[in-house]
Order: C-alpha cells, then structure tokens, then sequence
C-alpha cells in the first residue's frame, strides 16, 4: 500500500489570538501546530503499512512552515517528505489548495490518500473532497473505521451519520477523511527523531510542478474583515446557598430563556 | 437563481432544510431572484407539501439509488441537472451529507466553496457571510463576487415565513446507475432513539467533574425534563464515560442549541470552540474561577451532585402546576 497523507499547518488550538489594527489579519504571534485530525491520518497510514507493507508520503502545501510538521510525521514512522513551498500559495483559498495537492499527486503513484476530515483554522473540510473530485477518485469522509482490503483492493469504512453511522465499500485508490476516534497516537520515538532530522524533504514550487499563478480558479470571495465574536453574555456568577442560586437559575429559565 | 438542496432524516425533512430556505430567502430577496428547492430521491410528493409555500420552485429529481445518500451519485445527477442553468448560489445543509458533497459538487461545477457560514448579510447589492474561524475565536467576514456553494451551519438561521404563492413542483427524471456511485453504502448503523446533538434545541453537557458513566443518569433526567439531550466534554469522552458522537468542541461537533448548560466542564477554548455559538449558557461548576464561567449568561457555584437533582426538583414542580391547569 502507497499512502499519501495530506497535511496542514493551523494555529495551535488553545493560542489567545488578536486581530491586527487593520482589521484584516491576525497578529503573527502565535504557535503553529499541524492540523489535530491529520494526526489521526498520518497514525492511520502508518499502521497500514505496517500491516501490508508499502510507503508512506506526507505532503503538505504553503508559503512557509511546513518543515516542522512534516518532521513530526516522519518521526512517527513516514517515508518521504514532500513541500511545494511558494509565496504565491499565500491566502490560497481550499479548491485551488486542492488543485496544487492534485498536480503534484497524478505524479506519484499510489493506493490511496488519507486528509484529516477539517482544518480546526477555518472548519473548512473542502481540501479533501475537492482533491478526491479533481483525481476522479471514490471519496469517503469523516471515516472513524478503516479496513483495508489489499488483495480486493477495497476498503471498508464507518462513518458518523447524524443519528448513527453508516458502512461503505469502495474500490481502491480512494481518498479517506479521518476523524478523531479512528485510531490512538503513537508518540514519536527517539530513533525516529533522529531519523527525521537526517532525512531530506523534497522541496518543489510551483513552476517545478507545472502550475502558473493563472492557472488558479477564480475564488469568488474576498475577505472584508476580521472581528471578535459578539458575546452579550449576562456573566452572572451565583455563590453561596445552593437552593438560592438553583432558584435565581429557574427564574432565568423561566423568564429568560422561557422554556419553562 | 438561488438553489438549496434538502435533506431529509426519517419521514421528514431534516431541520437544517428549513434554515436552508431561509438562508436562501436573506439572498434571493434583495436580488429579486427566485429561490428554487431541490429533493433527491423517490417519494418526496409528500414531504414537499410542508415546504411549498417556502420556495418558488421545487424539484422533485426521482431514482432509486438517490434514496441514501452518496457523493458521487449526488454529483453526477446535479451535475447533469444543473448544466443549462444559471446558479448564484447553493446552499447546502452542513451535515455529514453537505460536508461530504459540497467540495466534490464546487469541483465539478466550478464554483468556489464556502463552507460553516453562519450569518449571511446583503450590503450595497454586495453578498456578505460569515463564518467563525479558529474555533470561533475570530469570526471572519467575506464578501461574494460571484457563484459559489455555500453549506450552512446548522441551526444558524431561521425557516422562512410562507409566501402567500404556492411554489411550482417540477418533476426531473434523473439518470444513474450502480458503477456511478463508487462508494456503496453497505449497512446503516442506527443508534436507537439517538437524535443528533447538533439539532437539538436544549442539551446537558457533562465533562470530568461528572465522575464516571454513572455520573452521566442525573444529567440524563435534567436533559429529559428541558425536553433536550445530553452531550459531553472531550474530558469525559476520552475518560470512556461517553461516545465520540456527543463531544461538543473543536475535535468534536459543533452546536448552537438554545440553551447550552455545562455540568463539571473547565471550559478549555477547545470546548468553547464547540459551544461558543448557543443561544443562552448555563455552567455549574465548584471551581469558582472556572474559565467555563466567562462563557456563561449564569454561573452556579456549586457541586453538580447537589446543584442538579435540585434544578430537576424545581422544573418537575413548575411543570407539574402548569399541567394542573385546565
Ligand atoms: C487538539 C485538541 C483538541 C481538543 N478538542 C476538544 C474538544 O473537541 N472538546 C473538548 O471538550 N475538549 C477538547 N480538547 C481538550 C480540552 O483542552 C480540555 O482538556 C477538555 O475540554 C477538558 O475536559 P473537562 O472540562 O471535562 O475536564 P477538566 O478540565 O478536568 O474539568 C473538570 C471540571 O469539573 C469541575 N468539577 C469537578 N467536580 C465537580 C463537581 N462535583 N461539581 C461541579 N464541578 C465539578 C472542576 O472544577 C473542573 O472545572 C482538545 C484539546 C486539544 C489539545
Ligand atoms: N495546505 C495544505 N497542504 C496539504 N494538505 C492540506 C492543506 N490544506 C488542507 N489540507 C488537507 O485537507 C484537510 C482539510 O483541510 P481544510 O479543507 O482546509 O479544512 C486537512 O486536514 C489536510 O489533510
């Protein structure tokens, strides 16, 4: 099995984050860290090929910072590191994202690909798909169960569906999203860190893959602003005799709230 | 146009079909553009009775293998549908349907894709959502310059009001077969009487101050007397206390019930990532400098144990005057 997982760069989730003067971007001061449900992906692919054999390639996609993410990958037990690194990559919204990430994969062959199911930067979800849509290739997303199928070449995923879950079969290659629940993370090892320091990424920009700036689709959006959500919380902090505050909090059910 | 694709659960339309609508509403009134409604599937003459008033046009596409959902399946008959029509928008149900469709449809219909909108605004003949970003620690607003797919958070906004017209039902034969859908669904695992956390309008949250399963009865009853449902922290889902399905926050769903209350939870940003967004915020809690506390319109201070069967004691007696009445 030849795995490609995707990986993403997001600000770490519990970083305080402050919009600039403009309006328009955040300040820069914050942690990175890779995206929690690529986690999921890179544990996944690894333990496959730890079953059937094969390699595993991380790709990750951007202007800047990438190297470190993919080292944490290797460190756990990936292959080959790939990075298309270019400023133009800049602000890039998911579809074209996903355009770059299909450009570089129809060079590499493989079994399938594993994306996490979201980025928690924007909750977006659409890399994944996209990629999928533009390779022609079976989509299953939010999976939290994989069972690979090497000799069919099938697999068999569970998905949450509201309500429930539900089971699909699909030929291989396909594309996976992952969720959390899907496996347990190893951590990385000392020999993997040591192996991942050594290792070369190999680096690529965007003319190295054939892509010219026009060749992006048009992003029918653009940013107006930035700002911090509106709270109008009534901050109320009851202390004290418990029947007197579970009272007050019935009055704001009754009154307020007015469900009751 | 404006276009929204439904979604049904059970017998009935989904939830999020109505808010769809009326998303579709906010952006097809001020363009003076029609607003079409699309049903996949056989035998939905009777579930688009309920929404005739609410669109102008609604098109029943009927085959088969539309009857459960696939991504593939979907895309190849709206692909077809759609190629001699103009589309402004389309907005989608952000379900695990919608999640998993609209990426694959904005490839194939070219369109850009904007997903988790909360809040859509028409200024100056200019399109404008909203989304929250990391978490929603940020909400970021965009301006639409032209088409795109556009999927909906759920329950962030309204059914819209009946028209005083009937919308038109227009009925489209769609093609498909079997080798089309690439992914089959092979069994539907249905958790009896488990309803979706996201579309409830009341849900008891309990994190690692609940204690264990057992913990989880008590807030069960409080869930039961609001006519709500219980969710969990992820400190109580990785404790083993409750499933993956019900953790609220950033590696788990998303909710905007009106009202939220959170029983021993710290309130962690990852947590308030998923709740941030209710209506009305309860939170219990015996630590009084909790940060949960900073995202609450009320703070009990107290032991759940003593605070709960107190609460439920207080609803049962108001309920139970008012059921006395004639
Ligand atoms: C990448 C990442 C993703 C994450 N995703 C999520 C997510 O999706 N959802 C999520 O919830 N968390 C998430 N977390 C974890 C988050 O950071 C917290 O660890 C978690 O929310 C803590 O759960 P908790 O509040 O239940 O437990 P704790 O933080 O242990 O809090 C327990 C609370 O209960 C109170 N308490 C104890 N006993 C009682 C009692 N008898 N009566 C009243 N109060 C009592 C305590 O005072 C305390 O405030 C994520 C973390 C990371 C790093
Ligand atoms: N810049 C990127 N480079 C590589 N993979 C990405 C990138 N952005 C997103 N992905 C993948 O797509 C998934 C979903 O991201 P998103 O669509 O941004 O929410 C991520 O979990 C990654 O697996």
């Amino acid at each position: 099995m030849n795995i490609i997982v995707c990986l993403k760069r997001v600000p770490d989730t519990g970083a305080r984050l402050e919009i600039e003067k403009d309006g328009m971007e955040l300040k820069p001061d914050f942690p990175w860290i890779l995206n929690p449900y690529d986690e999921f992906a890179i544990e996944e692919a690894i333990r496959i090929k730890e079953r059937f054999g094969g390699n595993v390639t991380l790709i990750t996609v951007g202007p800047e910072g990438g190297e470190e993410i993919l080292k944490r990958g290797v460190a756990t037990g990936a292959d080959v590191e790939v990075y298309v690194k270019d400023p133009l990559l800049q602000g890039l919204d998911e579809i074209n994202i996903a355009k770059v990430l299909s450009a570089v994969i129809s060079t590499i062959p493989f079994d399938m690909i594993l994306c996490g199911k979201q980025g928690t930067d924007s909750d977006s979800g659409v890399v994944g798909g996209a990629l999928a849509g533009l390779l022609d290739i079976p989509l299953v997303s939010a999976v939290k169960r994989l069972n690979i199928l090497p000799e069919e070449r099938q697999a068999h995923a569970l998905r949450e569906v509201e309500g429930g879950a539900e089971v699909v079969e699909c030929p291989l290659p396909a594309l996976f999203t992952t969720h959390k629940g899907l496996n347990e993370l190893r951590y990385p090892t000392l020999s993997g860190i040591m192996r991942a320091k050594k290792q070369e990424i190999r680096c690529l920009d965007l003319k190295s893959i054939g892509i010219a700036a026009n060749h992006f689709s048009n992003r029918n959006f653009r940013r107006v602003g930035l700002s911090y959500p509106l709270l109008n919380r009534r901050g109320i902090i009851l202390k004290g005799d418990i029947k007197r505050q579970v009272q007050e909090a019935v009055t704001f059910l009754k009154d307020e709230v007015r469900i009751l | 146009m404006i276009w929204v694709l439904g979604e049904t659960r059970g017998d009935a339309l989904a939830p999020v079909t109505y808010e769809a609508l009326g998303a579709g509403r906010l952006l097809a009134g001020p363009f003076k553009r029609g607003l079409s409604l699309l049903l996949l599937g056989e035998g939905m003459d009777d579930l688009s009775k309920g929404v005739l008033k609410k669109a102008d046009r609604i098109y029943l596409i009927e085959h088969k293998l539309l009857n459960s959902y696939t991504g593939y399946g979907y895309k190849k008959v709206l692909e077809e549908f759609f190629k001699d029509k103009d589309i402004s928008a389309l907005i989608i149900p952000g379900t695990s349907m919608g999640r998993d469709l609209a990426p694959l449809l904005s490839v194939s219909l070219g369109l850009s894709c904007l997903t988790n909108i909360t809040g859509v605004e028409v200024i100056n003949n200019t399109v404008h959502v909203k989304r929250p970003l990391y978490g929603g620690k940020i909400v970021e607003t965009l301006a639409l310059e032209g088409s795109a797919v556009i999927s909906i958070m759920p329950r962030s906004f309204k059914e819209p009001e009946a028209s005083e017209r009937q919308g038109e039902l227009i009925r489209v034969e769609a093609r498909l077969t079997e080798e089309d859908l690439r992914v089959r669904p092979i069994e539907v695992l249905r958790e009896i009487e488990r309803r979706e956390i996201t579309e409830a309008e009341v849900l008891v949250a309990g994190g690692r101050g609940v204690g264990g399963p057992e913990g989880f009865h008590i807030l069960e009853e409080l869930a039961s007397a609001l006519g709500g449902l219980t969710a969990a922290s992820r400190g109580a889902v990785d404790a083993g206390w409750r499933t993956h399905a019900s953790q609220v926050g950033q590696t788990g769903k998303v909710v905007s019930p009106k009202l939220y209350i959170a029983c021993g939870i710290s309130g962690a940003p990852q947590h308030i990532a998923g709740m941030r967004t209710s209506r009305y915020v309860i939170a219990i809690n015996k630590d009084p400098n909790a940060p949960i506390f900073r995202e609450a319109d009320l703070g009990i201070t107290g032991d759940l144990f003593e605070v709960i069967p107190e609460v439920i004691k207080e609803i049962r007696e108001i309920k139970g005057i008012q059921e006395g009445k004639p």
